[in-house]
């Protein structure tokens, strides 16, 4: 009997969990409250979330302070690891989540339907999230995967009333399951291949087998599965064509939190995967290579990101292609696979994550309701580009805000959008390859056209007439987004090096191994 | 490895099984009618035979020469597979059921049961889970409004009981460690001051009662009769069923039962222990036999006793009732494991 | 290993389970392909007999055949009543069967790849043939596994939130608020 006893994790391996467990917890608790709480005062239930992911950061926060020199800390048999990845990213979700958050108490309030579930949901998600980036092992990386979807494919489904939602979120669960379905499957035949699960005794085996030459077909179909599955989650092309439908149909604060948070989460796992199980991918004797197919891929879905949203009326719907833009530039870093373009994608997430927050925060702060048709399908003011005319005379804050938001995401310099795009095309031209560097050149090209569509946007918010007399209805919450995001992105465009720093230390862990992984054969390290 | 007198001795146990179930589900029938006949102060069959006793006989020759009805808008071919699907799960499930400690004939030992399998509790289990199929095809393929709220209605009642029913042998499994029948039975072999038999249902009433109550509800028994209740949907799922496919459903309905008796037998009366038993091991199916014939007796005598739940009052007792205090009970028994061990 | 009467019985078992997954996909029934998909999982668990696995082939047979199927059929039977459905994304199907024959044909050449150097063969000496099987998966889940064990948990925690937020009308949100 105390044999059983003292197999149990122990203390410290529960506090390494801390993080994890208080976001949980108030999401129950958040959960409890929609039945305690009459109609009008369930804006309490988001007090308490943001109560929850504040301990939670404070938690983080002891983490570094306690186990800094010491990272990587493993727990649970190995399933569990905090180190610089996984607590930089577990930060990164928290502030997007705490900013979904101020941007959801307005848009409940608006759509009248407040209630504590939606937080609930958001929180599990998070939750989800932060085991993921500590997850060390497959089965805990597809449980957690689960816990991060479940919960959105309901988030973008709220509004039982609306059509259009119902159908996003039908679109989403379908395609969401069916890629995690490819995805196991990839597992699957990795673990048949390797006989591990875990992470690390992946990383050590990989490189045999290619070494051997016994069964690299077996493993290439294993990377090509897992990686679709990973595709599919960042909705990059061809495995993109449920983003747009799904985007537009949900809440538009579900959108915001599922562009932002969602979206990290999937390079989180593309992280794991990739940079660190299966570092040699590059060198499996394929006729393209990984590294080549990874570039394809980012070019295609750049170009058709932006191409396609340069052609779209509907707000959400060309954010939403924009958002498929971005998955492609971020896809760049690990084209790069060097510690620069690494960089660069968590930079470039951090930035993404405030400033297209901010820029669903001012679609939410435009949305308004005609009378009495809260049940049709049309009913939203506030979706279509003309909506914007002629913000600056309603609210010269909220236009200038936006106009920072829109700058940032074409990538113009000074905000947070440019430096993220800078690492990424920086670590593509430094690594040197001759279709890198071009690569990069269709980046910036790409960059150039996306700033078309966003130039859109800015000029009918400057210059056109105003459509839309009504005033604009921006709660205190949604101000405080707005604000906090809008001098995020200009702080981190004017004074990137404090994220840099720490974006730096969060690669570092794949940095010795990824240096060699762009296409070369690796040398087998480990002995 | 595979010898021809391990073959022979399987297909005479399976043989001999089988016709002692068969008989035994026939004169069960007979008791329920005569006892049903007794409780309601009337006589019951008693004329073929003495006392009735050819008439399971006569019920077989009926069955065998009925006319054979597939209605016409049926699904034909699940029609008729559909009482073969809850049939032979339900003949199946002996197999893995112990009645007796080893004995020997002819210089053989032979050991009591058909197979040992040493997750046999999941057998039955699985096997059981099984039968709600040939319920809810029959149901659905026969295409007729009254079938299909039977086989709907029987196949939410299945899910909703046998979660209560697979938590209440939880408990068995802690104490006895294992989740072979046979491992379980011997676990309730000694005896507390020398005359208690140290029998499960002593340790874990609370675990007898659920299983009691969750295995009537899965034997689609009164008072949870509610796939075939009569007074709502004609004969519920096998309505349009006729002849021997009538009485394949028949017939698994009791041969459920008594491998619902069985398992309450086993798990918690202590199977086929009793008196003198060490001694005389062939007084082990006698009093394996006697036990089953206990519930079966209770099952007759419920049905003579209750009125039927309504569905509702149903649903609430299995979701809101049984599973919150099988899941209790689970607790209580762990912590009471940990005290006795 | 398998060994004699065991590899017919893989075989076997292998084909049932392909020949009855190809029929779920493409029957028109919904009632007929869930049974399909019954007769499929069932076979699987065959698959778990023969490598001893004896404890997670009734689990198997107990939560997917006895437990989520049953509910499966409760909604097909209770949506609808038994029409056969057209066959839609017709324009699809081409592209449908060429990624299937793709995927299939390098699996195959995968499969032959392994099979020419012993890659598995040689791998499966270090395994030892396990016993108590139920007791070993009880140990995993609570030690090894136990915080995927507990994400699980989770995961079915927001899937009951979901059900009942899907599930509940706005009739029924308003006596309850």
């Amino acid at each position: 009997m105390l044999a059983y006893f003292q197999a149990f994790p122990s203390l410290r391996d529960t506090l390494l969990l801390m993080p994890e467990l208080q976001i949980t917890l108030f999401a129950c608790f958040a959960l409890v409250l929609d039945v305690i709480l009459p109609k009008e005062k369930k804006r309490l239930a988001a007090r308490v979330s943001l109560l929850g992911v504040a301990f939670s950061a404070a938690s983080i926060a002891l983490l570094v302070y306690q186990y800094s020199d010491s990272l990587p800390q493993k727990a649970f048999y190995d399933m569990y690891v905090l180190d610089g990845f996984s607590l930089f990213f577990k930060a990164l979700f928290l502030l997007a989540v705490a900013l979904s958050i101020g941007v959801t108490i307005k848009y409940l309030d608006l759509e009248k339907e407040q209630t504590s579930e939606y937080y609930s949901l958001m929180l599990f998600s998070i939750a989800g999230m932060m085991f993921l980036t500590s997850s060390h092992d497959l089965i805990s990386i597809y449980v957690s995967l689960e816990l991060i979807t479940l919960p959105v494919y309901v988030l973008v489904g709220y509004f039982k009333r609306i059509p259009k939602s119902n159908e996003a979120s039908m679109k989403y669960f379908l395609l969401g399951a069916f890629s995690s379905g490819i995805l196991l499957y990839g597992f699957s035949l990795l673990y048949a291949l390797t006989g591990q699960t875990n992470i690390e005794a992946i990383a050590q085996i990989v490189p045999e087998i290619i070494k051997t030459g016994s069964a690299t077909y077996l493993l290439l179909l294993a990377i090509i599965l897992i990686a679709a599955g990973v595709l599919f989650k960042m909705a990059a092309v061809p495995f993109h064509s449920w983003a747009p439908d799904a985007y537009e149909g949900a809440p538009t604060s579900t959108t915001a939190f599922m562009s932002v948070a969602v979206k990290s989460a999937s390079y989180v796992l593309l992280a794991r995967l990739f940079f660190e199980a299966l570092p040699s991918a590059g060198s499996v004797g394929s006729v393209p290579g990984w590294t080549q197919l990874l570039g394809v891929i980012a070019a295609v879905t750049m170009t058709i990101g932006n191409i396609a949203a340069a052609t779209q009326t509907n707000l959400k719907r060309l954010l939403a292609y924009s958002s498929i833009s971005h998955a492609g530039y971020l896809l760049l870093g690990a084209v790069a696979g060097n510690e620069v373009g690494y960089t660069g994608i968590a930079v470039y997430l951090v930035a993404y994550t405030v400033m297209n927050l901010g820029t669903f925060g001012v679609i939410i702060s435009i949305t308004r309701h005609d009378e009495g048709d809260a049940a049709s399908s049309e009913r939203n003011t506030g979706e279509h580009i003309k909506d914007l005319n002629g913000l600056v005379k309603k609210s010269p804050a909220i236009a200038l805000m936006m106009l920072v938001f829109l700058l940032s995401l074409a990538g113009i310099p000074p905000t947070a959008g440019f430096m993220g795009k800078y690492l990424l095309f920086a670590g593509l031209i430094k690594n040197g390859t001759d279709w890198m560097t071009k690569l990069a050149v269709l980046g910036v090209i790409n960059t150039v056209i996306s700033f078309y569509y966003y130039s859109r946007l800015i000029r009918v918010m400057f210059i056109a007439d105003l459509t839309e007399e009504r005033p604009l209805t921006v709660g205190k919450s949604l101000q405080t987004v707005l604000l906090i995001s809008a001098l995020l992105t200009i702080l981190i465009g004017i004074y990137p090096q404090p994220v840099i720093k720490i974006s730096e230390s969060a690669i570092k862990q794949f940095g010795n191994i990824s240096d060699k992984a762009s296409g070369v054969v690796p040398k087998l390290n480990n002995d | 490895m595979l010898t021809t007198d391990i073959l022979i001795e399987w297909l005479v146990k399976i043989g001999v099984v089988f016709f002692i179930l068969m008989t035994a589900i026939a004169y069960v029938v007979l008791l329920e009618r005569r006892l049903l006949g007794f409780i309601q102060m009337r006589l019951g069959p008693n004329r073929v035979g003495p006392f009735g006793l050819l008439q399971p006989l006569a019920d077989g020759l009926k069955f065998l020469f009925k006319e054979d009805i597939v209605p016409l808008e049926a699904d034909k071919a699940l029609y008729v597979l559909a009482p073969m699907i809850a049939l032979v799960p339900a003949l199946m499930t002996i197999s893995v059921i112990p009645f007796g400690d080893k004995i020997v004939i002819l210089g053989r030992e032979i050991a009591l049961h058909i197979t040992s399998v040493n997750v046999g509790l999941l057998v039955v289990f699985a096997l059981t889970s099984l039968g709600v199929y040939g319920i809810a095809l029959a149901g659905w393929s026969s295409n007729s409004k009254y079938s299909l709220m039977g086989g709907l209605r029987s196949s939410a009642q299945l899910i909703s009981y046998e979660l209560a029913l697979s938590l209440s042998v939880v408990g068995v499994i802690i104490f006895s460690g294992s989740l072979d029948l046979v491992e379980v039975v011997k676990q309730q072999n000694s005896f507390w001051l020398g005359f208690i038999p140290k029998w499960n249902i002593f340790t874990q009433p609370i675990g007898f009662l659920i299983f009691l109550i969750a295995a009537i509800a899965e034997t689609n028994r009164v008072p949870f009769d509610l796939p075939e209740a009569e007074t709502e949907l004609v004969a519920g799922f096998h309505t349009e069923y006729s002849s021997m496919k009538f009485a394949m459903f028949f017939i698994a309905e009791y041969a459920n039962m008594v491998t619902a008796s069985s398992m309450a037998t086993l798990l918690f009366l202590g199977g086929w222990y009793g008196p003198f038993v060490d001694k005389f091991p062939l007084l082990g199916p006698i009093y394996f036999s006697l036990k089953i014939l206990f519930f079966l007796f209770l099952y007759i005598w419920l049905r003579g006793t209750l009125p039927r739940f309504r569905y509702d009052q149903l649903m609430r007792f299995g979701w809101k009732f049984l599973i919150p205090v099988a899941l209790a009970n689970v607790v209580l028994v762990a912590g009471l494991a940990l005290l006795i061990y | 290993m398998l060994k004699g009467i065991e590899v017919l019985f893989f075989y076997l078992l292998s084909l049932l389970c392909i020949f009855f997954s190809m029929l779920t996909i493409s029957a028109r029934n919904a009632v007929h392909s869930a049974l399909f998909l019954i007769s499929t999982l069932i076979s699987v668990a065959g698959l778990f007999l023969l490598l001893h696995a004896e404890f997670v082939a009734g689990v198997q047979i107990l939560v997917y055949v006895g437990g989520v199927l049953v509910l499966f059929l409760f909604v097909i039977m209770l949506v609808s009543s038994g029409q056969t459905t057209r066959r839609i994304f017709t324009n699809q199907f081409a592209i449908g069967v060429a990624v299937a024959t793709l995927l299939g044909l390098s699996f195959f050449a995968a499969i032959s790849q392994v099979q020419a150097t012993n890659y598995f063969r040689a791998r499966e000496a270090k395994q030892e043939v396990v016993t108590k099987n139920t007791e070993k998966v009880g140990l995993q889940l609570y030690t090894q596994a136990v915080l995927p064990f507990e994400i699980a948990s989770l995961v079915l925690l927001v899937a009951i939130v979901a059900a009942v937020r899907l599930a509940r009308d706005r009739k029924q949100e308003k006596i309850f608020n």
